[in-house]
């Protein structure tokens, strides 16, 4: 009996330092944000800088507006889960110039900011009921937002005739 | 008093190293579910008429999207389960099939999601896109889903149609 309790206190032991320390979620977004960063600024840079403005139809954002998006949002998202403020203010310049340093300003601000994190920061809840999100969440819904806003931003480069880059993930 | 600490200690240790990770897996299975719904919302909104528009030739169909990323979460969770793919097929590319399609593949997925093992989370499995962990293929599933239904909304709005608002 005594055995069994000091082995219990052990494994105790071991699976907090285990939480505590690890990064493999960490790791796993850190290199998803990476790939994420590398296919939003090669669709950002497949289109030609006179085609910044173009849209598909009237109601959607035109292709600057699409990137600029991405950008604010990641940067919301992540500014959420780190519980600081966000880099970048309003966006109102919708060139490519001004698109494309706002997504590496972006991404780069949530990739350093997961790297100061361990898996156990990741579980932590931030905000306020009843918007409140775990850290891991904020930064996956940052992630899913892109996705879905540079998956529209490519079928803009299919309709200017340019085959948009590799999917990858 | 030591019986106390013993059954704090055994509390600690039954709850403390698999939180994280079943922290994870109900997090993906909420995401999972939007997922679903969000797509079947998408589906619902294209006119079957429209089933087969496609906004330039060398794109996939709005019915083809749909199928392939409701295809494609089988090849992402196979490597787990260490099961050949057997993603089917929809009954016919009809509205009515895709959907009923788009439907029984995302919930064979979350019964698949619902059945791992934390260990199945970290472990390191061979893909079609290299070694990836478990966690790996299902963020992969995850993304590839939200890219292939964002094409498909932009060839709502060519319809005219403002997509569904989107959920995460």
């Amino acid at each position: 009996m005594k055995l069994t309790t000091v082995l219990a206190v052990f494994v105790s032991c071991m699976g907090l330092a285990y939480a505590q320390d690890s990064h493999v979620l960490v790791d796993a977004l850190v290199k998803h944000y990476e790939a994420s960063k590398d296919l939003t600024l090669a669709v950002a840079n497949a289109m030609p800088d006179a085609d910044y403005s173009f849209k598909a139809t009237d109601p959607e954002m035109s292709f600057g507006q699409q990137i600029n998006h991405i950008a604010a949002a990641n940067a919301n998202y992540c500014a959420a889960g780190l519980e600081t403020k966000n880099p970048l203010g309003k966006l109102e310049d919708n060139s490519k110039a001004a698109a494309v340093k706002n997504v590496n300003t972006a991404f780069d601000f949530c990739i350093d900011g997961l790297k100061k994190l361990t898996d156990t920061g990741l579980t932590k809840l931030t905000g306020t009921a009843p918007r409140q999100a775990t850290v891991f969440e904020r930064f996956w819904g940052g992630f899913t937002h892109t996705a879905h806003h540079r998956g529209q931003a490519e079928v803009y480069l299919r309709l200017k005739g340019i085959t948009p880059p590799q999917y990858k993930f | 008093m030591r019986k106390l600490s013993c059954l704090l200690a055994l509390a600690a240790a039954v709850a403390a190293p698999s939180f994280a990770q079943i922290d994870v897996k109900a997090t993906i299975l909420k995401h999972l579910k939007t997922s679903r719904d969000f797509t079947l919302k998408v589906a619902g909104q294209m006119p079957e008429s429209d089933y087969s528009f496609k906004l330039t030739p060398p794109q996939m169909s709005f019915a083809e999207q749909l199928v392939h990323l409701s295809q494609t979460p089988e090849y992402f969770l196979s490597p787990i389960f260490g099961t050949k793919p057997n993603p089917g097929k929809p009954a016919s590319m009809k509205k009515a099939d895709v959907i009923a399609f788009v439907k029984a593949s995302f919930d064979s997925a979350i019964d698949k999601v619902s059945k791992m093992t934390p260990d199945q989370f970290s472990k390191s499995y061979k893909s079609e896109e290299g070694t990836m962990t478990g966690l790996d293929l299902l963020l992969g599933l995850l993304d590839h889903t939200t890219h292939h239904r964002a094409s498909a909304e932009m060839y709502l709005r060519a319809k005219g149609i403002t997509p569904a608002e989107y959920q995460f």
